[in-house]
């Protein structure tokens, strides 16, 4: 049988402005994949994942390399590519039908099975701009999803839409493998990406780190991921993140019992406390913390502002910062915490260490947090406990 | 089964694929110029009657100044018939030109989504001011009558004269687009582009006015051919033959130029902009 997908010494580097040389995005990744097969594939971010499927789907070309695909290929990068605000439900299944690749014959035959999934027939008259986020979600989706190639390429789709649509998309894809079309599928989303593909590929660097039976691939990357899970020390100075002025030594997460923690509660307090050398003294240090969820979203930023060491230059020796996390801040998932510590006047990035540590926020709904009683799925990124009050009148 | 081959040591792909893809993608060329068309009238007060405005106005303004104060030879025919037919097409020309050479880099979130092949971009564009052209033509058939010019055989070749100004309108598109993706100085400088390029180009005046120095200047204008074109089909001016050769030859010089440009930097359009 013909493999539907052999890519051969994949190689791709991108330019930065106007170094010589630039990032290399891919190095060298070869693969085959057998027609029916979903793939799943995972990685860290900037691992070279979205820049594979690009070039797959002809939106990048490669630096050097070779790919065959054999079969219609049909990519879905994002929902509702080419979807316009002011065009009307209709006109934007047309058109993003005709630019995932759909000919204006088949996009006639499915037009009714399209609006029948998306459940917004009696809004195709209006412009999507009046359409709440879930009605442009269903339509967007609804689109993609009739989209019938031999061979797919879906990325992060899942990462965004309610657990309904989220459910939807799910369902979609298995069908999709099921029917013997080739799906290969990048997502952040372990679970999704565990559920539906039976091979995994794990990218790291832009090479090919591990290739095989998607649960032996996961449990790989999630091993390698909690190396330090919650706790990170750099005993050898040589080894350690920074430059000749100052160095990380180490990051932890502390649960409140005190001890360095893997996993909290999203209901109690936290800190992080992170542990730098100043060798040179004498510049104003602004160390920070970054917070990021499982979907590479930049949740919290904080410096040392308010500190007696904050803005003013710093004498040479060893600090130690701990930062404070009150209860009822975070949503659920798996945080990765980044620390940079930058000078100002001239400008100089000297740590900028990102995934120093990892840890899984995890939630005890007995009432505590901000979900009260509330059972269903939350999407929001922040889980402030708010003031409410409630007047009530007897009618 | 269509087998795609990507392959980093063989850039050139053969014309003969490049068509079969563009024929695959109509009908996004198709969806591409209607929306482009809907949303231009959409939220105008005025609609569709900005169609017939945009060559009448400036009509109006050119009789009023050259018209009347310079009073150029137009061969017997009179002044504001005269300029209209060559407003017809520059307008056109003009109002495609300044829209789709921003095109590559106001589509941005196209290209780096989703896979088609580029050249429908500016070729859409242009397709989407069809109408605005066919409006034109017939408002320059109806006006040409009022003036008792009546219809001939060669009115029959107006249609193809106006495919004329649409390709030489999607040629010089897709130069300036590929150009803007690459330097976006050129977004700048349009419309200062345009209004020098109409002022060299026979639109108020008759190319055989110009002075004989500069005479090379408007047989490089790709435009003139068209504008030439134009005038003689509706009222049988007769075009400076010389001139009328040049100009054709320079509607496939620029077409040349642009292809080349294009292919040159068409892979990593999605990488620029």
């Amino acid at each position: 049988m013909n493999t539907a997908i052999s890519a051969r010494e994949l190689t791709k580097t991108f330019t930065i402005g106007t170094h010589r040389g630039g990032f290399t995005a891919l190095d060298r990744l070869s693969f085959d994949v057998q027609p029916g097969e979903v793939v799943g594939i995972v990685g860290r971010n900037g691992a070279g994942k979205s820049t594979l499927l690009k070039i797959l789907a002809r939106i990048l070309a490669p630096t050097s390399g070779r790919v065959e695909l054999r079969g219609r290929v049909g990519s879905l990068l994002e929902v509702g590519t080419g979807f316009h605000s002011d065009l009307t439900g209709r006109e934007n299944i047309f058109l993003s039908a005709a630019l995932l690749g759909m000919r204006e014959a088949e996009i006639q035959k499915r037009f009714d099975a399209v609006v029948d999934f998306s459940g917004v027939e009696a809004f195709l008259d209006t412009p999507v701009k009046r359409y709440s986020t879930g009605m442009y979600m269903r339509l967007a989706f609804s689109v993609a999803a009739h989209l019938d190639p031999e061979i797919l390429l879906v990325d992060e789709v899942l990462a965004v839409g309610d657990i309904e649509f989220q459910r939807k998309c799910v369902q979609r894809l298995d069908a999709l493998g099921q029917h013997g079309q080739t799906v290969l599928f990048v997502s952040h989303n372990l679970q999704a990406v565990g559920r539906l593909c039976r091979r995994g590929l794990w990218v790291e660097g832009g090479r090919l780190v591990r290739d095989g039976p998607m649960a032996e691939v996961a449990a790989a990357y999630l091993k390698q991921g909690a190396v330090h899970p919650g706790w990170r020390e750099w005993p050898e100075e040589a080894g350690a993140p920074g430059d000749e002025t100052v160095r990380l030594h180490r990051v932890l997460v502390r649960g409140p019992d005190g001890q360095a923690a893997a996993g909290i509660d999203i209901g109690r307090p936290f800190e992080i406390e992170i542990e730098y050398r100043v060798k040179v003294g004498g510049l104003v240090l602004f160390p920070a913390v970054k917070l990021f969820n499982e979907w590479g979203t930049e949740i919290i930023w904080s410096t040392d502002a308010g500190t007696s060491q904050h803005g003013r230059p710093r004498a040479p020796g060893r600090y130690r910062s701990v930062i404070r996390f009150p209860p009822n801040l975070l949503a659920e998932g798996l945080m990765s915490v980044a620390v940079s510590i930058v000078s100002l006047r001239p400008r100089k990035i000297h740590v900028a260490e990102s995934d120093a540590v990892t840890f899984q926020a995890t939630e005890v709904v007995d009432g505590s947090t901000s979900r009260g009683e509330f059972p269903d799925y939350i999407a929001s990124v922040v889980r402030p406990r708010l003031d409410w009050s409630v007047t009530f009148d007897k009618e | 089964m269509v087998t795609t081959v990507i392959d980093a040591s063989r850039r050139r792909t053969p014309l003969r694929a490049l068509l079969a893809e563009c024929a695959e993608f109509s009908s996004l060329a198709k969806y591409l110029a209607l929306r482009d068309f809907r949303l231009r009238y959409r939220h105008a007060s005025l609609g569709a009657l900005w169609v017939v405005l945009q060559p009448l106005l400036p009509m109006i303004v050119f009789t009023g100044v050259f018209g009347r104060v310079l009073r150029p030879s137009t061969s017997g025919v009179p002044y504001s018939l005269f300029a209209l037919a060559g407003l017809v097409p520059w307008s056109f020309f003009s109002s495609s030109v300044s829209r789709s050479a921003l095109v590559f880099v106001s589509s941005g979130n196209l290209l780096t989504k989703v896979y088609f092949p580029r050249v429908i971009l500016p070729a859409s564009s242009v397709l989407g001011n069809i109408l605005d052209l066919g409006v034109g033509c017939l408002l320059a058939f109806g006006y040409s009558i009022w003036n008792g010019y009546l219809p001939t055989w060669r009115w029959l070749f107006l249609p193809a004269v106006a495919f004329q100004t649409m390709l030489v309108a999607f040629f010089v598109s897709l130069a300036l687009a590929t150009l803007n993706s690459l330097l976006r100085d050129v977004k700048h400088a349009m419309q200062f582009l345009m209004q020098l390029w109409m002022y060299a180009s026979p639109v108020a005046y008759s190319s055989s006015l110009v002075p004989e120095r500069y005479r090379w200047l408007v047989g490089c204008n790709p435009m003139t051919c068209v504008l030439d074109g134009f005038r003689w089909s509706l009222f049988g001016t007769r075009p400076d033959l010389a001139l009328y050769g040049a100009s054709t030859a320079s509607v496939a010089v620029v077409a040349g130029a642009a292809f080349w440009l294009f292919h040159r930097f068409q892979e990593s359009l999605a990488e620029r902009v």
